[in-house]
């Protein structure tokens, strides 16, 4: 569970972001430059859609036969020297981690970046547990001085200012930059990090793919951290979702092809790792132990659930929240979850409960443009509507909407009755905004008015000019 | 009952018992046919110029060159590293290809450190699709000579490169070794407000000698 239930309400998060200056500027940069480098390098593949079919169907692949892969995959693993464990719940992962890191006697964990870990609260629990963890990712880095949570999931810290960013490292590292040049504040965590990651007693991953064939996991990183995550430390844990699993090597080729391109708009990471077991005999370096922690963590009962199983294809690309209107205007902190944007929107839900999410699934707008963009054809505004929905049945939507609704569905049952409100409200309209033509404040929606004006009506209603037109033909 | 009993019931109840696993192993093979539809375009011309193509589209701090033979390595490295303007001075990977080459007759020190200076390393194979090297852990490839060095220098034989990534990945065979690395570029990051970094964790510059021998 994440931090969601402690947080302001999100019509509040939501206000708060948008009267963020300098946030709006850093989303439009980092979403802009993404957004820009995905449509140039699929625009380069014309039959880029035939690979994302196949990548849907590789998944939809393994999804339906979970259980085969899981079973497959934990046996080869442990062929390989891992040791393999299983969580149901997130806080059941997060002990299971921490139990791990007490008995190899750990006083310090590196850690590569992963959702997976924030998701079950790892940070907090190492916390809890007085065990140093050091994030590796620089983004990450960044948002653990700050005190802070992932505001996006390729590009964490996208929300802090070079001059922020310049004043944690002064602060934090014994040899910080002199020049403010993100060259030379890279180079000051480079001095930090490369020390932490030599002295670290465990490394701590996620799993991009877990390979079932071989029992290897897969990570993709541009900065090479997780590799210096995992090797210099005694042992390597790894904790993944189950549904991160492919059949074999041969199927990750598609589905790297698909996640580079989506996230970054690169053809591939700069580095793309496959972990199987622990240091072998003869090894010049690498873990003497490797652990996996495989999380269910309400994946079965997204399996169970038609509304909800699309969803479990998710490579956690993050090419819907760079492509989100709403995401866009109000970056990744307000949607309060561990999963930002329309990806997090229908995953929320699942971990933290509708009852606290059910702004974000309201905070959508229906365009479409995140199942246009998913690696693996996700019908998200579908899964949306669908939360929506369920929101409705299960009597959590507040009293106004749902008397709102339920006067809107009796008056549009009613076509007289519709059209005479019709009338009415339009002729409201125009005497509020008599004059100017603008209306500056509307009762029951001063939340609209605040920071726009609406213009009168225009000319009759669509439903009487269009009557007519129909009196005009002969 | 545990949590993995739970988990696997839970997935049971939730999509019935296992299928067959020949009949679910010929699904998953069919969800490699036709490699061809799935794959990106590429440039034509022989795989050693397709490769050298794909470096120059890498992020800044790769490059490449073409040896006429393995002999040739080391006065190729010493003429790099004087170009870089680095020390005549590398960790070079202890593999048995690299034994017979006489690298202190160019005058270059062999170093067992490896932090923040320059290593040199054989990629077992490359990939023209990506201007990827492919590295395996052993006990004639210590991992972290690819991460730790401010510099890494890597050389492949022609004959190793291979058109695609599924051409590397189809018989990866990842069982053999503890890691399996795809290098492509130098290390990188883009976490400061968007800006590009070169050399964040890793190497700074990849240089890549393609050695032209059979």
């Amino acid at each position: 569970m994440s931090e969601l239930a402690t947080l302001p309400p999100f019509k509040t998060r939501a206000g708060e972001a948008l009267a963020d200056g300098w946030l709006k500027t850093a989303i439009d940069r980092t979403t802009g430059t993404a957004r820009t480098k995905r449509a140039a390098i699929v625009g380069q593949w014309p039959d880029f859609q035939v690979a994302r079919q196949r990548g849907k169907a590789i998944k939809d692949h393994v999804v339906a036969n979970l259980g085969h892969y899981l079973a497959e995959f934990e046996r080869n693993a442990i062929a390989s020297g891992a040791h393999v464990h299983y969580a149901s719940t997130a806080d059941e992962a997060a002990d299971l981690v921490v139990r791990l890191c007490k008995e190899a006697g750990a006083r310090s964990v590196t850690r590569s970046k992963s959702m997976l870990g924030e998701e079950i609260g790892l940070p907090h629990a190492l916390a809890e547990a007085g065990i140093e963890r050091v994030e590796t990712d620089l983004a990450e880095h960044i948002v653990q001085l700050a005190g802070e949570r992932p505001s996006h999931i390729i590009w964490p810290a996208l929300h802090k200012t070079r001059e922020q960013i310049s004043e944690l490292f002064k602060a934090a590292h014994d040899d910080p930059h002199g020049e403010e040049t993100p060259e030379a504040m890279a180079a000051s965590a480079r001095r930090f990090l490369r020390v932490k990651f030599l002295e670290a007693d465990i490394g701590i991953s996620g799993a991009n793919f877990l390979v079932a064939d071989s029992g290897s996991v897969c990570t993709v990183t541009n900065e090479g951290n997780a590799e210096m995550t995992t090797t210099p430390p005694r042992v390597h844990i790894v904790t993944a979702g189950i549904e991160k699993l492919i059949p074999s090597a041969a199927h990750a080729a598609t589905m790297l092809r698909l996640l580079v391109r989506s996230a970054t708009g690169a053809a591939l990471t700069q580095y793309t790792t496959f972990h199987t077991g622990p240091k072998r005999p003869g090894d010049l370096d690498g873990p003497d132990a490797f652990h996996i922690v495989l999380v269910d963590n309400g994946r079965t009962r997204m399996l169970a659930d038609p509304a909800l199983k699309d969803m479990l294809r998710c490579i956690r690309c993050g090419a819907c929240m760079n492509h989100c209107p709403v995401f866009n205007q109000i970056g990744g902190h307000a949607y309060g979850g561990t999963y930002p944007g329309p990806m997090g929107a229908v995953l929320t839900p699942v971990f933290d409960g509708l009852e606290k999410s059910r702004d974000l699934v309201g905070a959508c707008t229906l365009n479409g443009r995140c199942r246009e963009v998913c690696p693996v054809d996700i019908p998200l505004p579908t899964l949306i509507k669908g939360w929506r929905d369920r929101s409705w049945r299960e009597g959590l939507e507040p009293a106004t909407m749902r008397s709102g609704v339920k006067a809107w569905v009796f008056l549009s049952t009613h076509p007289r009755l519709y059209r005479a409100v019709g009338r009415l409200g339009s002729l409201a309209l125009r005497i509020l905004g008599r004059g100017n033509g603008r209306i500056r404040s509307l009762p029951l929606a001063g939340g609209w008015t605040q920071f726009r004006d609406m213009p009168t009506p225009d000319g009759p209603s669509f439903l009487a000019s269009r009557a007519a037109r129909q009196r005009k033909k002969p | 009952m545990s949590a993995r009993q739970d988990i696997f019931g839970r997935i049971a109840q939730a999509i019935g018992p296992a299928r067959p696993p020949a009949e679910i192993a010929a699904e998953a093979a069919a969800l490699l046919a036709d490699p061809e539809a799935v794959r990106p375009p590429t440039p034509r011309g022989d795989l050693g110029t397709r490769f050298m193509d794909a470096v120059t589209r890498l992020p800044p701090g790769a490059s490449v060159e073409q040896i006429d033979e393995m002999s040739a390595l080391p006065a190729a490295v010493a003429r790099r590293l004087a170009a870089m303007g680095l020390e005549p001075a590398l960790k070079i990977q202890p593999t048995p290809d690299f034994q017979a080459l006489d690298f202190q007759a160019v005058g270059i020190g062999l170093r067992d450190a490896v932090d923040d200076r320059t290593s040199l390393s054989l990629a077992e194979a490359a990939i023209a699709e990506t201007a990827s090297l492919v590295i395996r852990s052993g006990p004639h490839m210590p991992i972290l000579d690819a991460f730790l060095p401010l510099h890494h220098l890597v050389a492949v034989r022609r004959r190793d490169i291979l058109p695609y990534l599924d051409d590397f990945l189809d018989h990866a065979d990842l069982a053999r070794r503890r890691n399996v690395v795809i290098v492509t570029g130098p290390s990188g990051t883009t976490d400061i407000e968007g800006s590009l970094v070169i050399g964040v964790h890793g190497p700074a510059t990849l240089h890549i000698f393609v050695v032209d021998e059979g």
